[in-house]
C-alpha cells in the first residue's frame, strides 16, 4: 500500500521545553492511524505543525496525494481541532458554508453538502440555530461536519473523541470507519486507547514528546507474545498447578477466579489445555494485551515514565 | 513571506462583511449616530430659529433726546420689538420685572462716546446680545463720525466691510476651492472615525476568535496573511459603508443650507488624498489585528485601542500649528514617518499644495510602510492567534526575531 504521509524527525520546543522529539511515521493511504499518547505527549503540537498551523524547528512533512512528494495542500486535508469552536453568533449553516468555502468549494455547492451532512448527524433542524446554542454534543458533531465538507482525501482528527458520551462516542467510531471505507486516509488522536485500537490499521505512541512504539497495530500486538487469560471456575478447584509454570504471572487470584499473564508465543494452546484438563471452567478469556498495556510495557522499557496533564 | 493567494482573503473579506454588518454594534453605530447628529443639529437649527422668529419685547432710555428715532429705525426689520420708554429708570425697572420688557438699555451722550452700554434685565438667558449689539454699533458709529463732520457718502466709504481674496501669482492658476481645503479634513477625520470604529471590531473580533478558538480551523484552511489581510478589507469594507451612510446622511442635511457646486468638488481634488486614507487605514488596521492577538481579554484590547487611537489623533492635536506652518522642515519631516504619515499628509493637504515630488516621496514611504506594518502584523497575528494567554513584551521580541 503506498504511503500518503510522510513524517519524518519532526521536532518542536517551546522556549526551554521541547514537545515533539524527533517524530517519524508515514501513514499507508487508506489506513486510519491512531496517534497516541497521554494528555501532554505533544499530539496536538506534531498534528498542528502537519496541518501547518505550527512550524518545526525540524524535521519534514510530506504528502503524496498524487504519488509524488508534495507540500501540503489544505483544500485536499480536512482538521478537526482539539480545541473545537466555530463562529458562537453565527448560525450552523452559514457557519459550514463558510468554512467550505474556505476550503474551495463553491458557496452553493458547500451548503447543500452542509446541509445533507446535518441531515445525516440528525441536526437538520438546528441549521438555522446559532452556534453557541447547541449542546456540547451537537457542537462537536458541526465541528466534524466541518472537517468532512470538502471531502478531503486525508483527514486529521485531534481528540474526536474527548469530553463525548459513549453513545456520540460510538457515533464517531462508526462514521470514522464509513469514511475510511469510502477511501478517506484518517489520522487521529486519542489518549482513551482502549477505546480506539479497535479501528486502527497502525499506531503512533509517543510520550514526553517521543516516539515509542510505531507500526501496524496486528503486527506489534502479534510481536508482544503475551496473553492475558482470565478464568473463573467452580470453588474448590485447585489452580496452584498454573504458577509452577516460569511462563505464567499471576495477576489477581481470588477463590474461584484468576487473572494470569502469559508470555510465550505459541504455547499459549498448551496452557488452555491443560487449564481444561484440571479446572470446572465458569467463564475464560483469551486475549492480547490492551494498547494501554503495550503503551505502559514500551515506556517502561525506555526507562522514562508516564507523564499526564501538561499542555500538549 | 509564501505567496499569498487574495482569492482566499476576498472570501474572509465577505464572510467578516456579511457578519459585522449584522451585529447589533455595528446598526446601533451606524443609524444612531447620524440620527443623533441630524437630531441634535436640527434641534439646534430649530431652536435658533425659534428664538430668531420669536420678537424679544425690549426697550430703552434716550437720554439725549436726539437719537430714539434712528435706533428705532435701524431696529425695525429686526424681531427686537423695541420701544422709547419716556418714564424713568426705577418705572422701567418695574416694568421688567412685571414681564413687560425681557431687558431695557439707556443712551447718552456718555455711552456714544465711551462706546459702552449696558442692557439691563432680570435673566441674562434671554437677551440675544448680538442681535441688539449689530443694529445699535451702527447707529452709534454713524452718531459718532457725523459728530466729525462726514457726510452719509464718506460714512458709507469709511463702514465699508473688507473682503480678502487670496490669489495666486500665476494668472492662469485658479485661485484655491473650499473642496481642496475640504476634501483631505474631511478624509483625515474619516481616517480617525473609520480607525476607530472598524479597528476596535477588528481587534474584538480577532480577540474572541482567539478565544473560541475558531481560528485554528480557519487557519488549517488559509495562511495568517490571507485571513489577516481578509479580516482587514471585510472591516475596511463595513467602515466604508458606515462613513458612506453618515456623509450621505450630513450631506442630504447640509444641501439644504450649502450649494455643492460652489465648493469646486472634482475627481482630481478627491482620488490623491483619498488614495492615502486607504493606505492609511490599511496600515492602522494592521496595527489593531496585530494588537488583538496579542491579547486574552477584551478589556486588554480597549486599552490598547486607546493608544490607537492617538496615532491619527495626534496631528489632529497638532492641526493648529500645522495647517499655519506647513512647510515646516519638522512638519514635512513628521509626513514621512509612520505611523504618522496618513494623517499628516491629509492635513497638509488640507493646508498647502503639496509638491508632486514630495506627494512621490509620501506615497512611497506611505505604501513601504503600509508593507512593512501588514507584514510585522501577520507575524504577531499568525503566532500570538494561537496563543492561549496573552502576549508578552519578551513573546514580541521572539516572534519578531526568529526567522520563517
Amino acid at each position: 500500500m503506498s504511503t500518503i504521509l510522510q513524517v519524518e524527525n519532526l521536532t518542536k520546543s517551546f522556549g526551554n521545553k521541547r514537545v515533539v522529539d524527533d517524530i517519524s511515521f508515514s501513514v499507508p493511504r487508506g489506513d486510519i492511524l491512531g496517534f497516541l499518547g497521554p494528555n501532554g505527549a505533544g499530539k496536538t503540537t506534531s498534528l498542528r505543525i502537519i496541518m501547518g498551523i505550527l512550524k518545526a524547528d525540524r524535521g519534514r512533512v510530506s504528502f503524496f496525494f498524487n504519488e509524488q512528494p508534495s507540500a501540503l495542500d489544505k483544500r485536499r486535508v480536512g482538521y478537526l481541532p482539539e480545541e473545537k469552536g466555530l463562529y458562537e453568533e453565527a448560525r450552523v449553516l452559514p457557519n459550514l458554508t463558510y468554512i467550505g468555502v474556505l476550503k474551495g468549494m463553491p458557496p452553493s455547492e458547500a451548503r447543500s453538502r452542509a446541509a445533507e451532512w446535518l441531515e445525516r448527524v440528525d441536526l437538520q433542524e438546528y441549521a438555522s440555530q446559532k452556534f453557541d446554542k447547541l449542546s456540547r454534543g451537537m457542537k462537536q458533531k458541526v465541528q466534524f461536519i466541518a472537517s468532512v465538507l470538502h471531502e478531503p482525501e486525508v483527514l486529521v482528527l485531534d481528540e474526536p473523541f474527548a469530553g463525548l458520551d459513549p453513545i456520540n462516542q460510538e457515533f464517531f467510531l462508526g462514521i470514522i470507519t464509513e469514511l475510511q471505507q469510502k477511501g478517506i486516509t484518517i489520522l487521529f488522536s486519542a489518549h482513551q486507547m482502549n477505546m480506539v485500537e479497535e479501528i486502527c490499521d497502525s499506531i503512533v505512541l509517543i510520550n514526553k514528546g517521543k516516539q515509542v512504539l510505531s507500526g501496524n497495530l496486528k503486527e506489534i500486538k502479534e510481536s508482544y507474545k503475551e496473553y492475558n487469560v482470565s478464568l473463573y471456575f467452580e470453588p474448590g478447584n485447585d489452580p496452584s498447578f498454573l504458577w509452577e509454570d516460569p511462563r505464567v504471572v499471576v495477576n489477581k487470584k481470588e477463590e474461584d477466579y484468576l487473572h494470569l499473564s502469559f508470555q510465550g508465543e505459541n504455547d499459549i494452546n498448551q496452557l488452555i489445555n491443560s487449564i481444561t484438563a484440571r479446572l470446572t471452567l465458569k467463564e475464560f478469556q483469551v486475549a492480547t494485551p490492551p494498547l494501554h498495556d503495550i503503551f505502559i510495557n514500551a515506556v517502561k522499557e525506555r526507562g522514562e515514565e508516564v507523564e499526564e496533564n501538561q499542555p500538549a | 513571506m509564501k505567496k499569498i493567494n487574495l482569492l482566499n482573503s476576498r472570501k474572509v473579506a465577505l464572510w467578516e462583511f456579511n457578519k459585522g454588518i449584522r451585529t447589533p454594534m455595528f446598526l446601533i453605530l451606524t443609524f444612531l449616530i447620524p440620527l443623533l447628529i441630524v437630531g441634535i443639529g436640527g434641534l439646534e437649527f430649530f431652536t435658533q430659529e425659534l428664538m430668531q422668529t420669536q420678537p424679544v419685547p425690549l426697550a430703552f432710555m434716550d437720554k439725549t433726546g436726539e437719537y430714539s428715532d434712528r435706533i428705532n429705525q435701524q431696529f425695525a426689520e429686526t424681531n427686537i420689538s423695541l420701544e422709547l420708554f419716556p418714564g424713568d429708570k426705577a418705572e422701567l425697572e418695574q416694568k421688567v420685572w412685571d414681564g413687560d420688557y425681557a431687558g431695557f438699555f439707556i443712551v447718552s451722550r456718555e455711552n456714544i462716546e465711551e462706546g459702552f452700554i449696558q442692557v439691563f434685565t432680570e435673566d441674562p438667558r434671554n437677551i440675544p446680545a448680538h442681535r441688539i449689539r449689530e443694529p445699535l454699533e451702527k447707529v452709534i458709529t454713524d452718531i459718532r463720525l457725523e459728530g466729525w463732520g462726514l457726510t452719509r457718502e464718506e460714512i458709507d466709504i469709511a463702514t465699508r466691510p473688507l473682503t480678502l481674496q487670496v490669489q495666486p501669482l500665476d494668472e492662469e492658476a485658479a485661485p484655491g476651492t473650499v473642496a481642496e481645503f475640504v476634501a483631505p479634513l474631511a478624509l483625515a477625520m474619516i481616517l480617525l472615525l473609520s480607525v476607530i470604529f472598524s479597528g476596535q471590531m477588528l481587534m474584538y473580533g480577532v480577540i474572541k476568535e482567539k478565544r473560541n478558538r475558531v481560528v485554528e480551523i480557519l487557519l488549517s484552511s488559509i495562511s495568517s496573511f490571507e485571513l489577516l489581510i481578509g479580516k482587514i478589507m471585510g472591516y475596511g469594507l463595513l467602515s466604508l459603508l458606515q462613513v458612506g451612510i453618515w456623509a450621505t446622511a450630513a450631506i442630504f442635511t447640509a444641501s439644504r443650507f450649502i450649494d455643492f457646486q460652489e465648493l469646486g468638488l472634482n475627481a482630481g481634488i478627491i482620488l490623491p488624498p483619498l488614495l492615502i486614507f486607504l493606505l492609511g487605514y490599511f496600515m492602522l488596521s494592521s496595527i489593531f489585528a496585530a494588537l488583538g492577538s496579542t491579547m486574552k481579554e477584551a478589556e486588554e484590547g480597549s486599552q490598547a485601542q486607546g493608544l490607537i487611537i492617538l496615532i491619527p489623533m495626534i496631528p489632529l492635536f497638532l492641526s493648529g500649528i500645522l495647517i499655519t506652518n506647513p512647510d515646516a522642515l519638522w512638519v514635512q519631516v513628521l509626513t514621512h514617518i509612520p505611523p504618522f504619515i496618513p494623517a499628516m499628509a491629509l492635513l497638509r493637504m488640507a493646508a498647502t499644495d503639496i509638491p508632486w515630488w514630495e506627494m512621490g516621496t509620501i506615497t512611497l514611504a506611505l505604501i513601504l510602510s503600509t508593507i512593512f506594518f501588514i507584514y510585522i502584523g501577520g507575524r504577531i497575528f499568525s503566532r500570538g492567534i494561537l496563543q492561549y494567554d496573552a502576549v508578552g513584551f519578551k513573546d514580541l521580541k521572539k516572534i519578531l526575531r526568529k526567522k520563517d
